[in-house]
């Protein structure tokens, strides 16, 4: 039996994780619960956001706080390449079948991933930590450091940000009314597709801030697109697809199965995660707190 | 007699099956008209066509002059037009009062409607304003969703099919609510299959039948003559 400290490392491990993915999930559910589009993309934007930062933070000085700057920079700019997306090609495919859309989002992914090889090339990129994040604190014996806290502090930030702006604010409220009967709304006089458009914004803004925060933990290459959005789809399937708090309960599965797989079955670990997703794709496939689609 | 609204020669199709085979019709300013027909002779169609939510094919819907046909369902609402659809549609997850907050945010239209307003109309309303609205009755609801499309400031009402799946004292009820609202000077097209419902309260009707007007005069004439009456809405 290993020690309590170091099993409780291994959680606050998992747990950071997990609150990287939700940032990143919790957009990709918010896309596909207001606007019924599974977002193959969302990846890439992640990608694009990382790689936004580190070419911001290049110019303003790596290793300073400029990092926050450049982190909500990269943000802001994948939400405008998500505006741009949605406005010119997205929306022409709305309520067309699904393949259409599964197959538009899919070249973006081949679009995107060549753009970034074209413009940063293919060598591995690093961040670094802001100054003001170097250092660690002692928590039961082990040593965290303050940005893995910051991280898991962020994600449950963000959940309640996003809760309360669906159901404390008017913007909110029509974003519900719109999921709930588009053409009635449409009807009351609301112009539709700008909400359409301010959620892919929010959903692509979300990507992009995971992919501009995870650089100082994780190296910047192109292919972290596709792995990260396996890993969204995991935990958005395990919670259910358009719920945030559902995508917020599987990204902490995730985090934990895989944090904890490693100890039990260091090479399986991944392998249990997708276990657990068939599983729930079998007995309950609109996840754990999901809807079953009505249509 | 200038219209408020006219249509002219209207077709319309759901992909390849056609409903409409050139409806043509005019309400006034100040009018209560009305629909009648049995179900599935083109009177929600023809809601939906003059609204947007089901482009013509062809044809023209003039509003105030302006031929309308083709603009989007919320261009159509900000011009004036609310739009109070079958089977009520209202928001169910949102509460009453969110209900008509969502409905005043999405037109931006000013005009006398307020929330409190539309409380006075329907005191019921303000009594359940923070019920789901999935809960309501269907009297409630049918209040609900009228209330909400006057938060628009609409100049004319359309109304599909209100009467329906309604228990006659809710009717009544309603029909006095609708007459208040014509009342105060709002234009209503009424689209009903309940002919005791729109003759107590139309000034004029067509009479709809595959698709075409087969009939048009005053609602009188109809109200008198059980004769024509039988004819053209011999169930």
């Amino acid at each position: 039996m290993p020690e309590p400290s170091f099993l409780f490392g291994q959680f606050l491990g998992g747990l950071t994780a997990a609150m990287f993915l939700f940032t990143i999930g919790a957009g990709l559910s918010l896309i596909f619960g207001v606007l019924r589009v599974l977002n193959f993309a969302h990846g890439s934007f992640y990608m694009f956001g990382a790689y936004i930062a580190w070419q911001v933070m290049t110019w303003l000085g790596p290793g300073t706080e400029y990092f926050w700057l450049a982190a909500l920079g990269a943000a802001t700019g994948v939400a405008v390449l998500g505006v741009v997306i949605e406005r010119l090609l997205l929306r022409h495919l709305y309520g067309r079948e699904e393949l259409y859309q599964l197959l538009f989002t899919y070249a973006l992914v081949l679009i995107l991933a060549d753009s970034v090889k074209i413009i940063w090339g293919t060598g591995q990129l690093s961040a670094s930590r802001p100054p003001s994040m170097t250092g660690a604190v002692q928590i039961f014996g082990t040593t965290v450091p303050y940005y893995n806290l910051f991280i898991m502090l962020l994600g449950p930030a963000i959940a309640l940000g996003l809760w309360l702006l669906m159901h404390r604010t008017r913007l909110g409220r029509m974003i519900r009314a719109a999921v709930m009967d588009r053409e009635m709304l449409e009807a009351l006089g609301a112009n539709v597709g700008v909400l359409y458009t301010v959620m892919f914004a929010v959903g692509a803004f979300l990507a992009g801030l995971g992919g501009a925060l995870v650089t100082p933990v994780k190296s910047i290459v192109p292919g972290m697109d596709v792995e990260v959005i396996v890993e969204v789809f995991i935990i958005v399937v395990i919670g259910g697809l358009g719920s945030l708090w559902g995508t917020f309960l599987g990204a902490v599965v995730f985090g934990q199965v895989l944090a904890f797989g490693i100890l039990i079955m260091p090479r399986f670990s991944i392998f249990a995660v997708f276990a657990l997703m068939a599983i729930i794709l079998i007995v309950r496939p609109w996840g754990l707190l999901g809807k079953p689609l009505s249509r | 007699m200038s219209a408020l609204l006219e249509l002219h020669d209207v077709h319309t199709a759901y992909g390849l099956s056609r409903v409409l085979f050139g409806v043509s019709l005019q309400v006034a300013a100040g009018e209560c008209v009305c629909l009648l027909g049995r179900n599935g002779v083109g009177k929600t169609t023809t809601i939906r066509s003059i609204m947007g939510l089901t482009r013509p094919s062809s044809g023209h819907v003039l509003w105030k002059g302006r031929d309308i046909a083709g603009w989007p369902p919320h261009r159509i609402a900000r011009a004036g037009i609310g739009f109070v659809p079958e089977d009520r549609r209202v928001f169910a997850e949102l509460s009453v009062w969110e209900n008509l907050d969502v409905a005043q945010r999405a037109c931006e239209r000013s005009g006398p409607w307020t929330i409190a307003r539309v409380y006075e109309v329907f005191p019921k309303l303000q009594e359940l304003a923070k019920r789901q609205a999935g809960f309501l009755s269907g009297g409630e609801q049918q209040m609900l969703t009228i209330g909400r499309t006057l938060m628009c400031n609409p100049e004319l009402l359309l109304l599909d099919e209100p009467s329906e799946g309604l228990a006659p004292m809710v009717v009544d009820r309603l029909l006095e609510q609708v007459a208040a609202l014509k009342d105060q000077g709002l234009t209503i097209l009424l689209a009903e299959q309940g002919v005791e419902f729109s003759l107590r309260i139309a000034d004029r009707v067509y009479v709809l039948e595959k698709g075409t007007v087969r009939h048009s005069g005053p609602a009188a004439e109809l109200r008198e003559d059980e004769a024509l009456r039988q004819r053209l809405l011999a169930l």
